[in-house]
């Protein structure tokens, strides 16, 4: 299990990086690696070039400003998981940084990278698309921002350009209460069902509800009708919202568990999720 | 027939029962372990192969012209070549009832099971090994592929045109009156089972290195193989290598629990290709052709029954296991011995059953052979015998406790309807224990107010009896052929230091360290002045591999009768110079000793010194060789046995089981190192776990292997390790050196029957009955919800 | 512009020694340290990121080399489990996991060291850190409970 040759550069700048994916049509980038080196290794992947991540600067880092966190594209999951700051202004992200598989990779594991690779077993893009952020990606002919909803387009697939890099992962924490969990049968194990919630809570009722479920279905998906029969009701009003989700989603089959397993186990994560919510709303 | 290599010397017990840290452990601990793949040798190659993509193809093509003119490639083989040399390895299982298959060294024609071989590329590193094996291209045409055992025993198409029926194995026996049992039965317990398909999964996987010297005809074959001996045979038998110029060398071996027990293609191919290139050429398997290629393990089906009578006593039984075998034998263990095992000697277990219909079988069918894993027909053997007893402790309403002291065997020696001797045993005692450590009614009130909280506990029983020491006196009970035995050199040079070599491999199970101990005994001298080679090369002893739970046993005996000779002189030395009767000399804490005369004493290192330089110390007739090659074989088969109970909780929400607490009870005759026999058991049991709860490999309907990497195929992780509670018995074997068995296997075997048991027991409430391993969450979930 | 290329220069610090290579692009870090430095404590198990064999430290973290270019180590300290014993005495980790028996074959030894120094160097771990790290490493011989203990009793003794 030895990957194939492939030419590899580290260029220092975004521009530079960019270029070198738009001259070579088989070039991939290079994050963390975490997820790239074993598809190389099991030749499931042969790019003819490698476009390293790792010295161009300005590309790692955490900020907080008027109520979004802005993670650079090559920050670790660990160091997510374990930022003071993070863990201060959105402790649930953090939380959700401690998901990913085991330490011996979020150490190196990138959220630039698992965003990118858009694995539909993957914790980032639900937490992406429940909380509405964007991504800051920079191409050939320039830069733009891409919302969660606009960027996952299926399993490993994402609407980026194949000269685009992504820089940077901003997520709204506006004071909307933010859910993350999943159903692992061993520590660090792909989710069998993962669920990302967030919402306003006014008076005891659910507000703004976004729902976003990964890993028991092909590919990361809103659940908009379980999101619309969440709205105005307490959490405990929640078995339309209950039915909605288990009937509105296709869940995926496999050697795991079957799709009625995956149903039901999000249907229990969901109901987790409610329960955390009528917590939080001092109604449970 | 009676041999003297079955005769083992009496040893008084001093280091044997100590915690004795083991020798090995700061090597290993520094990194300074040699495995197969941290061996360099001189301008070696790189061996990678082309495996098959298909189940059951006709090849109808192999290009290989673009892989030859790859820069760094040295040379690539195809089916063709190998068979110039080897027309394959044939396999069967010396029972009644067999078929042999030989399996090719490389597929020609027709490819039988994904991940065959059929080219091997040889290059100057693996990386432009495996570029190489890209480059060759295989043209399948499809045949049908035979992917169910027992639909491919009625008949369709054939796996393997060696057996056109697909029947790899059939046999059977009715011992007692079986029909006069089932007829005045007052019930009957029955079920059909399956047990998945496993990889042993050894942390290091298998890998083989050869250099050849054409000069002298010399052979050198490192391996990380369980059979050396073994091995070596095959070189000359198969590939006409000169006997005398083979060696096999077993570097540290990271794991082998019966998968490294086998020979292999791979095994075969390599000294050819040295031999042809001149150069020594290495393969290390990867850990997808591991998971592919390295045996698969224990998946059979089986329908079984007991008759009870009114008393709940187990009155008679039948068996019908069937194997699902893979596309050929691998030798010397076969698709045969798994459902041969199960049906010919588990059923009756520890259990006083008169009457038994036992049918094995085993089909061919595309997929990767089956092979040995620890407790080899016994797991699946106890599973569907441990489980039945739970079911029927259900419909007598009986504990599961008293169902098994119903019948259990209680006066030894006792024969059961095989025939088999079992000469002592504490059966009785084991369940009495596993009660006791379990706190039943503590358990069970437990269980209940759980339950009123929506939380679900069980408890699960299992209790087994396990061959050990695997010997010819083991294989005649058993009718089963094949010959044993073992030796072992002990040395003890003039500073009274000894070097032992035994003809057992070792792959972590501290050999070196219980093979001291036993040393250390005989000749009484500190476990420092020892060194243990444990089959590190054929060019010392014999071994008839380290499989069947015989290390300790086997080694034990050959080593002890060797160190025996030593013994002897070092006392008739001792006698003559303290001029007392040797019947008298003891050797102890480095002394011969005079027994009831303080004082008159004398070094074991002053001893071997006088062997070596002192003529006048001598005795009349002395032979100063302080050397001792004895083989050993034990005269009868030896048993152990033991139990485990364990408490599992399933989760509403998930139907994920988790093992909340084992307790485990062993009787292994006398425990050489308390430390080794609990490590084994722990290992164990977390392996048959992993086969309850989560491992399985899966085809799919085209014979596509889908678990090929660990991503998929699923391993216990720290997270799945229970807290344990260990009880040892003692009920040594009366004819083995110092009345120790083996146990290597024993939490393999036992250990699944007690988390399907404790499942069921946490669902007792909702009707459901699992009757499969591994048991899926989702089995689970769909029992809770109705 | 930076020039793709099939191999690269890198230079790395290993158990406190510099070395400066030129290796190909694709040579993984764990072929890098046994085949290239030959060190072959570090031993390599699945090949794909799940087994935990091959962790090293990377700059004090835990990391999988086999899921590693050796190129993205370039700059960095790296320690393997051949820097662990001082002089000729075994850290206390070390030995207690010879006390604990947490040992069998030795092949996946290496990699929970690693992991386990790494924590014992971030703080006190509790049981639930010990288990929740290291579960990303597996072994098929110990059944797991001594190496709980071992690391377990090495975080009591740094403690005291």
């Amino acid at each position: 299990m030895k990957s194939p040759v492939f030419a590899y550069a580290a260029p220092n700048t975004v521009a530079e990086a960019c270029s070198l994916l738009a001259n070579d049509e088989d070039a991939k980038l290079l994050a963390g690696g975490q997820s790239l080196v074993p598809l190389l290794a099991l030749r499931l992947a042969a790019p003819t070039t490698l476009v390293d991540l790792r010295l161009v600067p300005a590309l790692t880092g955490i900020t907080y400003d008027q109520g979004v966190l802005r993670l650079g594209a090559m920050t670790t999951h660990r160091a997510i998981e374990r930022s003071p700051l993070v863990q201060d202004v959105a402790p649930a992200i953090a939380e959700a940084a401690a998901l990913i598989a085991h330490p011996q990779v979020r150490t190196r594991g990138t959220i630039g990278g698992a965003v990118a690779h858009a694995d539909a077993a993957a914790e980032w893009p639900a937490v992406l698309l429940a909380l509405g952020g964007h991504v800051e990606v920079t191409g050939t002919t320039g830069s733009r921002s891409i919302s969660a909803s606009d960027l996952f387009m299926g399993p490993f697939m994402t609407s980026l350009e194949p000269d685009e890099v992504i820089t940077s992962v901003s997520l709204p924490i506006d004071g909307r209460e933010i859910w993350v969990d999943e159903h692992q049968r061993r520590h660090g194990d792909y989710g069998l069902s993962i669920l990302a919630m967030t919402y306003q809570l006014s008076d005891g009722f659910l507000t703004d509800v976004r729902l976003a479920v990964a890993g028991a279905t092909g590919s990361v998906t809103r659940a908009p009708e379980a999101e619309a029969a969440l709205e105005g009701r307490a959490p405990a009003d929640s078995s339309d919202a209950i039915t909605a989700l288990a009937a509105e989603l296709s869940y995926t089959s496999d050697i795991h568990g079957s799709a009625d397993y995956r149903r039901d186990i999000t249907t229990t994560l969901f109901q987790r999720a409610l329960r955390a919510a009528g917590e939080r709303s001092g109604q449970a | 027939m009676s041999f003297p290599h079955s005769q083992s010397p009496s040893i008084a017990a001093r280091s044997i029962g100590a915690r004795v840290p083991r020798g090995d452990d700061p090597r290993l601990l520094t990194g300074r372990g040699q495995y197969l793949a941290d061996i360099v040798l001189p301008g070696e190659l790189h061996a990678c192969f082309v495996r098959s993509s298909a189940a059951h193809a006709r090849i109808t093509r192999v290009s290989i012209d673009e892989a030859r003119a790859l820069d760094g490639v040295v040379a690539v083989w195809t089916g063709e070549d190998a068979a110039k040399f080897c027309e394959g390895i044939v396999g069967e299982l010396e029972v009644e009832g067999c078929f042999a298959t030989t399996m090719p060294l490389l597929a020609r024609d027709i490819v039988r099971y994904v991940g065959e071989p059929v080219a091997v590329v040889v290059a100057e590193s693996r990386y432009v090994a495996e570029d190489g094996c890209d480059l060759v291209d295989v043209d399948y045409e499809p045949l049908e592929p035979v992917l169910h055992p027992r639909s491919a025993l009625e008949g369709g198409p054939s796996a393997n045109e060696e057996l056109p029926d697909n029947v790899a194995l059939r046999g059977g026996k009715v011992l007692g009156d079986v029909e006069g049992a089932f007829n005045n039965a007052a019930r009957v317990i029955e079920a059909t089972f399956h047990s998945g398909r496993l990889s042993a999964g050894p942390m290091e996987t298998r890998g083989v290195i050869a250099s050849y010297d054409w000069t002298s005809r010399r052979l050198r074959l490192w391996t990380g193989s369980q059979m050396p001996h073994y091995i070596k045979y095959c070189l000359t038998a198969y590939l006409g290598f000169p006997e005398n110029e083979c060696e096999v060398l077993t570097p540290d071996t990271g794991g082998g629990f019966g998968q490294k027990a086998h020979i292999f293609p791979e095994e075969m191919l390599l000294p050819l290709l040295a031999r042809e290139l001149d150069r020594p050429v290495k393969w290390v398997e990867d850990r997808r052709e591991n998971l592919m290629t390295a045996t698969h393990a224990h998946e059979q089906f089986i329908d079984i029954a007991y008759a009870f009578d009114s008393d709940a006593r187990a009155t008679g039984v039948r068996i019908r296991a069937t194997g699902d075998g893979g596309a050929y034998h691998q030798p010397p263990w076969s698709m045969g011995v798994e459902p041969w095992c199960t049906a010919m000697v588990t059923p009756t277990g520890v259990y006083d059953i008169p009457a038994a219909d036992l049918i094995y079988e085993a089909a061919a069918t595309n997929k990767t052979p089956i092979g040995a894993y620890r407790g080899v027909g016994y797991m699946a053997g106890t599973l569907v015998r441990e489980c039945l007893m739970d079911d029927a402790a259900r419909a007598f309403e009986l504990s599961p406790f008293d169902i098994r002291r119903r019948s259990v065997v209680r006066e030894f020696p006792w024969t059961n309807p095989q025939g088999i001797v079992y000469d002592e045993g504490s059966w009785l005692q084991t369940i009495d224990e596993l009660e006791r450590m379990v706190d039943y009614t503590a358990f069970r009130e437990r269980q209940a107010a759980l339950r009123a909280e929506g939380r679900f506990i069980g408890l699960g029983l299992s209790v087994f009896v396990e061959s050990s020491g695997e010997s010819t006196a083991m294989g005649k009970a058993h009718d089963l052929g094949g010959i044993y035995h073992d030796t072992a050199t002990v040395k003890m040079e003039p500073n009274g230091s000894v070097t032992v070599t035994i003809g057992l491999t070792t792959q972590g199970q501290g050999h070196r360290t219980t093979m001291a101990q036993v040393v250390a005994d005989s000749l009484g001298v500190p476990l420092e002045a020892i060194t243990v080679r444990a089959a590190e090369s054929t060019t010392y002893g014999w071994g008839s591999g380290t499989v069947g739970s015989r290390g300790a046993v086997i080694a034990g005996g050959a080593v002890l009768r060797a160190s025996n000779v030593i013994r002897t002189k070092l006392v008739a030395l001792a006698a003559s110079m303290l001029e007392a009767d040797p019947a008298d000399i003891d050797l102890v804490d480095g002394a011969a000793v005079v027994l009831g005369v303080p004082g008159s004493s004398v070094s074991i290192i002053d001893l071997a010194t006088a062997v070596y330089f002192d003529q006048s110390a001598w005795p009349a007739d002395f032979d100063p060789t302080l050397e001792a090659t004895l083989a050993y074989d034990p005269a009868r088969p030896i048993f152990s046995n033991g139990g485990h109970a364990m408490i599992v909780e399933v989760a509403p929400d998930t139907g994920f089981v988790t093992v909340e607490k084992v307790f485990s009870v062993e009787d292994c005759g006398t425990v050489i190192n308390p430390d080794i026999v609990e490590g084994q058991i722990r290992g164990g049991v977390v392996q048959g776990i992993g086969a309850a709860l989560l491992e399985r490999l899966v085809y799919d309907d085209s014979g596509q292997l889908v678990t090929t990497t660990l991503l998929d195929y699923h391993m216990p992780s720290m997270d799945f390790s229970p807290p344990f509670e260990i009880h040892h018995l003692e009920t040594p074997s009366s004819h083995t050196p110092g009345g120790i068995k083996g146990m290597g296997e024993s939490g393999l075997i036992a250990a699944p029957a007690a988390v399907l048991n404790a499942v069921n027991d946490a669902l007792s409430h909702t009707g459901t009955v699992l009757h499969n391993i591994p048991i899926t969450p989702e089995q689970v979930l769909r029992a809770l919800r109705g | 512009m930076t020039q793709p290329s099939e191999h690269v220069s890198v230079q790395v610090e290993v158990n406190g020694r510099r070395y400066q290579r030129s290796v190909m692009a694709r040579l993984t870090l764990s072929d890098f340290l046994r085949d290239e430095l030959g060190l072959t404590g570090t031993k390599v198990g699945c090949e794909h990121g799940v087994c935990g064999a091959c962790t090293v430290l990377i700059d004090n973290e835990p990391a999988r080399s086999c899921l590693m270019l050796t190129v993205q180590a370039n700059g960095k300290q790296i320690r393997t489990v051949e820097s662990l014993a001082s002089g000729r005495e075994m850290s206390p980790l070390q030995a207690c996991f010879q006390k604990h028996h947490a040992l069998q074959c030795g092949f996946c030894t290496a990699g929970f060291l690693m992991s386990a120094t790494a924590l014992l160097e971030e703080g006190q771990p509790t049981r639930e850190d010990i288990v929740e790290t290291l579960s990303g490493h597996y072994c098929r011989c110990t059944g797991y409970s001594p190496i709980i203990d071992a690391v377990e009793e090495a975080a009591a003794k740094e403690s005291s």
